[in-house]
């Protein structure tokens, strides 16, 4: 599964990259009156993603309204850490601008982060940053659930990015529609590859509605896994 | 969390970019549980807005159309591989976090979810072949969203937005609807 999420985060963030063509032609287009300078404006889409998942990058480069094609610009990055920006910013992708002064990147986040855009200074444009869109970014932790006669329920998952030896809890809600908060029924240990895997007695003919939680670390932050609505263990597989 | 990966959604995603890019020249006791989720300190208007340490959370699937900027509608879904979310919180609550991508375009909606128009959703839509670009949080952009419904079970509704192309003032409406995936017990 891991394997799996790497290569997917490896196609988003890389295979469809378009970068920028190695000879730029100058910036053209926006309007020039009233004088002001260009904008570049920078939106994610989502803000709060789960790590590995797609997410979609897209801004517009303007003067006055008007979009300036053919501009080439770098979309950077700066991890968050501990809620704070953490280091420098780097160019992750290099994209150029439609005429319509647009531009669309697909990648995805594995650790908490902001991102901008940055035009360099060309032919009558002056350098111009984006504001800096921080990017919340979700543990990803997945589950297989399995009732095991007698009364017993099976759980195994994996993280992602993997967390080694952390704790994992297995909770209880509502039914559908009646939602009252999270119950801590008992709790699982990630290994050292980040998966975990637990066996547990529970009330017989009793009806469970499970769901597993990670809390966050320093790089990302807590998550859940959907919920496995209606887990009945029963005496008799 | 069930959350098969494909590359379904990242095709549709790839193709945005590649639309976009087109024709350029270049334990076992049994408490409630308080949130413990971290939180970045940002700005308000990017504050997460799912807490998946305190709600329910769940992924969802379904589809938007986006009218009123191009000649055509633009169709963009949420797939398994990049789902939206719906979360509910112990006071019953509502919270979606939509990101809808497609060929077309893209359509992001977040924030607290009713029946009826709701105010201070963050709501984005891009169409690369318009030049149509809405951000309420960076444009300065107002949309009005109203939800027919909403609950664990679905959340449907529009935005609508008032933009302008080239001097040209258009009313983008999208019309959205997702419904959660389900994760499915087996027997052994």
């Amino acid at each position: 599964m891991l394997r799996k999420l790497a290569l997917v985060a490896a196609v988003v963030s890389g295979t469809f990259v378009l970068p920028a063509l190695p000879t730029q032609a100058a910036p053209t287009g926006g309007c020039p009156y009233p004088p002001s300078r260009p904008v570049l404006a920078l939106t994610v889409s989502p803000t709060t993603v789960v790590a590995g998942h797609g997410e979609v990058v897209f801004g517009q480069f303007s003067h006055n309204n008007c979009g300036i094609g053919h501009a080439a610009i770098a979309v950077q990055r700066r991890l968050i850490v501990d809620g704070s920006p953490s280091g420098s910013w780097t160019t992750i992708r290099h994209v150029t601008t439609s005429s319509k002064g647009i531009f669309v990147i697909a990648r995805s986040s594995i650790h908490q982060e902001e991102l901008r855009a940055v035009f360099t200074k060309a032919g009558a444009f002056p350098t111009t940053t984006s504001a800096a869109i921080p990017v919340s970014v979700l543990e990803h932790i997945t589950a297989h659930v399995s009732t095991v006669a007698p009364c017993r329920v099976h759980i195994s998952g994996s993280t992602y990015p993997a967390k080694a030896h952390r704790r994992v809890l297995i909770q209880n809600r509502g039914a559908e529609g009646h939602f009252h908060g999270w119950s801590n029924v008992w709790t699982a240990t990630t290994n050292s590859h980040g998966d975990y895997s637990t066996t547990h007695r529970l009330t017989c003919n009793r009806t469970y509605n499970l769901s597993m939680w990670i809390g966050h670390d320093a790089t990302d932050r807590g998550n859940r896994t959907n919920t496995w609505f209606g887990v009945k263990p029963s005496r008799h597989a | 969390m069930n959350r098969h990966i494909s590359g379904i959604a990242a095709a549709g995603v790839a193709a945005l970019a590649a639309t976009a890019l087109g024709g350029c020249t270049a334990s076992n006791s049994h408490h409630v549980v308080a949130a413990p989720a971290a939180k970045a300190p940002v700005a308000p208007a990017y504050a997460p807005v799912l807490d998946p340490g305190s709600e329910g959370v769940d992924d969802a699937t379904g589809t938007a159309t986006i009218t009123g900027g191009s000649a055509r509608p633009i169709r963009l879904t949420a797939t398994k591989s990049a789902p939206s979310q719906i979360a509910v919180d112990a006071a019953g609550h509502y919270t979606v976090q939509l990101a809808m991508h497609g060929a077309g375009g893209v359509f992001s909606l977040a924030g607290p979810a009713a029946v009826g128009s709701v105010s201070g959703d963050k709501v984005s839509v891009v169409e690369p072949s318009s030049g149509l670009y809405v951000d309420t949080a960076t444009q300065g952009s107002t949309c009005t969203v109203a939800y027919t419904t909403v609950s664990e079970a679905r959340v449907a509704g529009t935005a609508a937005c008032p933009a302008e192309i080239n001097g040209k003032r258009l009313n983008i409406r999208v019309v959205f609807s997702v419904i959660p995936m389900r994760a499915h017990v087996t027997h052994g």
